[in-house]
């Protein structure tokens, strides 16, 4: 039928990209997940290794923490901000979007580099609290957790503060009115109200910045030391200094199940649809 | 100040007349700046990340655009699953995406070379034009291309006169957007790039792990400014946009 | 006004058939949009789909303007089938809900899209708008951006580029949906203005029964994806064929019985009353049927042991009574669960007080009243 024709014709434009996409990224995916059990020889021996052996256990244990932690704190500081961020005049809302913006669109590479230089035993944050006498050594900030933790949180605290602040600003003021008139002090109707109402935000936040922690390599590479190294340094390490496809391969499949794992809790068990776009 | 000050610090470094990261800077010099012109393999790397950069992001946009036109226009059987696809490089660690794709460019013969690099960074930037074209295509009402059918436009006269015009703002924000995440882009790039052929980041990158002197500031200011600058244009053209395509 | 007289023009004589749809079904996947739909449409006519939202008004008038196909069936403008046709090359006027003007163009190159996309020369366009603008009010506005117009506005250079290029069908899916009761009214009167002046052929899809009373010729009634009824307006309203449409199109009094007794086109419930009234369409011997009443066609009176009861009259307690302005509706219990609307215009010479709690004795002439097979 007409219509139909012309219709299904429109359709057909999916297929350049599908295509390429199968091609340059489907395939090389299964490709490279395939070694995991097939590199060296066929076999679970990949997944032995990285489940079994104490040092991979670490740096999957490593990955795990330092990613909650760095949820946790993204939460911390990133809710009063999209709230902030909300409430704030126009013109006061414009600038905060922009601060949040800026970073976003800035090369993490950049960032992290800042970072680099800020935090330094030698670096500014070191020679201001040296100056005005808080401490009498340099704090060990950079190669270390505290490092990768400080770098993370504020690379990430964007996925943080736009599904918060999307979620936010949907919330009718008519809310906190009903419920300030039928009784509750501004406190419990945070908690009772406008908390529960905003746990949508708070979810998508959360897993964004968690699910994108777990794959890190930038900023724990620069900032961390060798005791903080997370399962990406661990692949890329695996490849480029031994060649070894097989464990990487595994690692990297237990990575994309972790990933996956997350992404479907939020969206099945919470009924939260995760939105990617920021 | 927590998420703006680095930023700020890294930038007023670069233009630092000391030989170290110091802040505040003793004095102010464009020394740095003249050491990036000065040392081509800055240059070459900017070069290269330029030629990435443009194929790129047109691929992608024009890719992109096409799917997400099919994807929300026409009736596609497994829709969801092809979108699926289209996303997945958003959503996969890119550590993973990095691995695979340097694996199967060894075999291909494309590791090393500037076209990997194009196809490695079309792939990767496809879900961000096709997120932000979809979301403006569902912004405009379907049947403002019923209206035009109806009055006797073509299907490519519907999309040419109607469809493209009100799309328009998303799509060059979506070349925007891919440029930049390709300009930005490491960890694909380290993995696939060598010596020869090597984008500015994976230059930086190899920079601050050996001796760090405040070049990189100024690599970083320019990575920085570039980014601000698409920003802006970004802003500008879709305030643009808002004030022409008022919702009825 | 003499819209009424172009009315009963139209429906005696009725003119060559521009339009047809021959058996149309639309089927999504286990829904039946739309159920074996056959109608005939003169040249000229203004003709309204009418029914509740999802009953396959608008479907219809989609498969005709070619977005959506018929699963079943055939359409056929001016004896050839439409089917083959993309809807751009239909030529098909269409009113859209909500207009979809294209934003990014101005009012004059909105109007000016149909004549561009079929390669008239320039003037002849900027001709052709300048009269289309003129047509409807607007010779002022063509600069202007749709989003710079009010609503009726924008309804206006919608109808204006719907009609510029001499479509031989206009349609018109809810077109004053988007505008108050006022507007509406106003646009109602204009548009039939304008269908007077270039005789058009107009289908008119709406859910509203006083708008498709006011400016069809004939109404289709739509329900369930079925026309239950295809009639001039007088028609559907003095004899609606279900009870279906007494109901939609103006208000209805129901009563619930048996056919007990046929004669002479009348037909009598059973049950104590005696009620009669005209046998409408399948109202058979037997059946269980309902009989339909217009509240303004009751009279109702203080109920007095010594009053005389009329042929059809029932007896009852005013329950409620609501001022309308120009008239005063009664709402009367005249059983358990049975409560009728009885309207009485303002300042009638018979008017009585009736205060809530009143007995008081409803009547209706039996060629007021219709007996039709339940549903």
């Amino acid at each position: 039928m007409p219509s139909t024709v012309t219709r299904d014709r429109r359709a057909l434009l999916v297929i350049p990209a599908t295509a390429l996409l199968l091609v340059a990224f489907v395939y090389p995916v299964f490709w490279l997940l395939l070694r995991s059990v097939s590199d060296p020889v066929w076999g679970a021996h990949n997944y032995a290794t990285a489940l079994g052996e104490v040092i991979y256990l670490k740096v999957l244990w490593n990955t795990v923490a330092i990613s909650g932690a760095t949820t946790v704190f993204c939460l911390l500081f990133g809710y009063p901000m999209a709230y902030t961020m909300v409430h704030a005049g126009p013109a006061a809302k414009r600038i905060l979007i922009y601060i949040v913006l800026i970073p976003f669109w800035t090369s993490i590479l950049v960032r992290t580099f800042a970072w680099l230089v800020l935090l330094q035993p030698k670096g500014l944050i070191n020679d201001m609290l040296l100056g005005i006498g808080l401490i009498a050594e340099p704090l060990e900030l950079i190669y270390n957790r505290t490092g990768v933790l400080i770098g993370m949180v504020q690379i990430l605290l964007p996925f943080m503060v736009f599904p918060l602040f999307s979620v936010l600003s949907r919330i009718d003021d008519g809310y906190m009115k009903a419920a300030a008139n039928l009784g509750a002090p501004p406190l419990p109707a945070f908690f009772r109200v406008y908390l529960p109402l905003s746990l949508p935000g708070v979810l998508t936040g959360c897993m964004l910045v968690f699910i994108i922690s777990l794959g890190y390599f930038i900023t724990p590479a620069l900032l961390g030391g060798r005791r903080d190294i997370m399962v990406a340094q661990l692949i890329q390490e695996q490849i480029d200094l031994f060649g070894n496809w097989g464990l990487s391969a595994a690692l990297a499949m237990i990575l994309l199940a972790g990933t996956a794992l997350i992404f479907t809790v939020t969206y099945k068990v919470f009924g939260v649809k995760p939105d990617i776009r920021a | 100040m927590y998420i703006i000050a680095p930023i700020v610090i890294v930038l007023i470094i670069s233009f630092s007349s000391a030989q170290f990261l110091t802040f505040p800077p003793p004095g102010y010099s464009m020394q740095w700046y003249e050491n990036i012109v000065d040392n081509p393999a800055w240059l070459r790397s900017l070069w290269t990340s330029l030629r990435v950069m443009l194929p790129a992001g047109i691929a992608a946009t024009v890719l992109g655009t096409a799917a997400a036109l099919a994807l929300n226009r026409g009736s596609i059987p497994g829709a969801a699953i092809i979108n699926g696809i289209l996303m997945a490089p958003l959503v996969v660690p890119v550590i993973i995406t990095a691995a695979a794709l340097f694996g199967v460019f060894r075999i291909w013969g494309l590791y090393g070379s500037i076209g990997g690099l194009i196809l490695a960074h079309t792939v990767l930037t496809i879900p961000y034009v096709l997120s932000t074209v979809g979301a403006s295509l569902q912004l405009v009402d379907k049947r403002l291309e019923d209206a035009a059918a109806n009055l006797g436009a073509t299907p490519w006269a519907a999309f040419r006169l109607v469809t493209l015009p009100l799309i328009l703002p998303a799509v060059l924000s979506g070349l925007l957007f891919a440029m930049v995440i390709s300009f930005d882009e490491l960890v694909v790039s380290l993995f696939i790039s060598t010596p020869v052929v090597r984008p500015v980041t994976v230059q930086m990158w190899s920079n601050i792990r050996g001796d760090v002197d405040p070049t990189i500031a100024a690599i970083a200011t320019l990575i920085f400014l570039f980014s601000l600058a698409a920003l802006l244009v970004e802003s500008v053209t879709s305030r643009n946009s808002g004030r022409k395509t008022p919702h009825p | 006004m003499n819209a009424p007289d172009m009315k009963s023009e139209h429906h005696t004589t009725p003119g060559e058939i521009i339009l047809e749809l021959r058996t149309v079904s639309k089927r999504f996947g286990e829904v039946t949009a739309v159920d074996d739909v056959s109608l005939q449409i003169a040249r000229g006519e203004f003709i309204t789909f009418l029914g509740p939202s999802g009953s396959g008004k608008t479907t219809t008038l989609m498969m005709v303007a070619g977005f959506l196909n018929a699963s079943d069936g055939s359409i056929e403008l001016d004896g050839k089938p439409l089917d083959p046709l993309p809807p751009y090359k239909r030529d098909i006027g269409m009113v859209f809900q909500h207009y979809a003007l294209f934003p990014h163009m101005t009012v004059a190159q909105n109007i000016a899209f149909p004549l561009r996309m079929r390669k008239q020369p320039k003037d002849e366009i900027a001709r052709r708008v300048f009269d289309a603008l003129d047509l409807v009010g607007l010779p002022e506005h063509g600069g202007r951006r749709p989003a710079q117009l009010s609503g009726g506005q924008q309804q206006r250079v919608a109808l204006a580029r719907a009609m510029v290029f001499n479509p031989r069908v206009l349609l018109m899916d809810e077109p004053l949906g988007a505008l108050d009761k006022k507007l509406r009214e106003q646009m109602q009167i204009e548009i039939m203005r304008i269908h007077r002046n270039i005789q058009t052929t107009i289908l008119y899809v709406t859910h509203d029964q006083e708008e498709a009373l006011v400016m069809s010729d004939r109404i289709a009634v739509f329900n369930h994806g079925r026309i239950v009824q295809v009639d001039a307006a007088e028609k559907i309203y003095d004899a609606p064929a279900t009870p279906f449409i007494a109901d939609f199109v103006g208000e209805s009094n129901f009563l619930s019985g048996k056919v007990a007794d046929i004669a002479d086109g009348y037909a009598r419930l059973d049950g104590a009353r005696q009620l009669r009234g005209l046998c409408g369409a399948d109202c058979v011997l037997g059946a269980s049927a309902v009989m339909v009443v217009r509240p303004e066609r009751i009279q109702i009176a203080p109920d007095t042991p010594s009053a005389q009861p009329a042929e059809n009259s029932v007896a009852g307690k005013v329950s409620d009574i609501i001022y309308l302005g120009q008239a005063r509706k009664y709402l009367v219990d005249i059983a358990p669960g049975v409560e009728f609307s009885v309207l009485q215009q303002s300042g009638a010479k018979d008017a009585f007080d009736m205060p809530v709690g009143k007995a008081v004795r409803l009547s209706w002439r039996a060629e007021d009243a219709v007996i039709l097979k339940d549903e």
